[in-house]
């Protein structure tokens, strides 16, 4: 369910960044979400196709990139991804880690021609 | 062709709102609690309990998440604490223009504490930030001990975890070691607090922690 209210915010900030393209349409999205998030690619496309229906975005393309989990360890300094979403540094097995990556919500780019 | 690097943050409409929730929140020193938990979790039981155990009522507010009706606004009401009933219609979270808006009305002069009860939910609410000073994930043994692993996001961005209905142990198959081991997977750092309205073991634990966050704030 929270697919669709990250689409209507997606489409509020294409809205507004569309007005610098006058006449353009909006040809490519791409968008960064970490792992965490829990986001179904499927329903996010589907709620993209509602929310930018009868809009000048509306046939662009969506690529989403998934961003894993990452944690630094504050034991052995390692930066690593996580296979799961498990707080133990793969490296050491410390338990003293900081999540780093894996809870974006991005729009990395738009593509406007 | 035109292509635009922009890097802009999805949530960046909400978090605007949240940012505003804190600076009137700081401005009142009021410490707001995010309390997410599935359907039937306990959360409104847990707060009429706490309420009875700390007594004063005009220390609280209660914002009351539900997609429809207002049956746990009127039964906080009863315990004489200031709540606003947030309906959310077809939406499965709060967001933090909700919470906003919920604060007109009230001067929050004698609140000290503010607790915002989600809609049930273990998905949607841990994306929003609200402004809030802590989330609190409340489950229930009933609900069973493998669902941190299974919603990890909500257990990682918890300051604490409330396990609701501890009485029913009995009867259930929900194993506590193996339920504090999956928490600690998910969140190695966050306290669990174990808990029983019936019984009200635990409910002194709960109220305590609320103190000590509510001190450390000042």
């Amino acid at each position: 369910m929270h697919e669709f209210s990250i689409a209507q915010a997606i489409a509020e900030i294409i809205e507004e960044k569309s007005k610098e393209y006058p006449g353009k349409n909006l040809t490519r999205i791409h968008l960064r979400i970490g792992r965490y998030r829990a986001i179904v690619k499927d329903s996010l496309e589907f709620g993209l196709g509602v929310v930018l229906e009868n809009t000048p975005a509306a046939s662009a393309a969506i690529e989403i990139d998934f961003v894993p989990i990452a944690v630094s360890c504050a034991s052995c300094g390692a930066e690593e991804d996580l296979e799961e979403p498990f707080l133990i540094c793969p490296k050491c097995g410390g338990l003293d880690v900081t999540v780093i990556r894996g809870k974006e919500l991005e729009i990395d780019l738009l593509e406007f021609s | 062709m035109a292509e635009i690097k922009v890097v802009e943050q999805i949530m960046k409409a909400n978090d605007a709102w949240a940012e505003r929730n804190r600076a009137l929140l700081a401005e009142k020193n009021v410490l707001a609690l995010n309390l997410i938990g599935s359907p039937g979790s306990g959360k409104t039981t847990l707060l009429e309990k706490t309420f009875q155990a700390m007594g004063q009522p005009e220390r609280f507010f209660v914002m009351e998440g539900d997609v429809a009706t207002s049956c746990d606004a009127e039964r906080i009401g009863q315990c004489g604490v200031d709540v606003v009933q947030i309906t959310t219609g077809n939406s499965c979270h709060i967001d933090a223009h909700l919470i906003h808006k919920a604060f007109e009305g009230f001067s929050l002069d004698t609140c000290e504490v503010l607790f915002v009860e989600n809609v049930g939910n273990l998905v949607c609410p841990a994306e929003f930030d609200i402004g809030e000073h802590a989330k609190i994930t409340i489950l229930s043994t009933a609900e069973g001990h493998e669902k941190p692993l299974k919603y990890p996001l909500v257990f990682e961005e918890s300051e604490l975890v409330v396990l609701t209905k501890i009485d029913l142990l009995p009867y259930l198959d929900f194993d506590l070691d193996v339920f504090r081991a999956n928490v600690a997977k998910v969140n190695p750092k966050v306290p669990i607090i174990e808990t029983s309205t019936k019984t009200g073991e635990g409910v002194a634990d709960w109220v305590e922690w609320i103190q000590n966050r509510r001190s450390q704030m000042a």
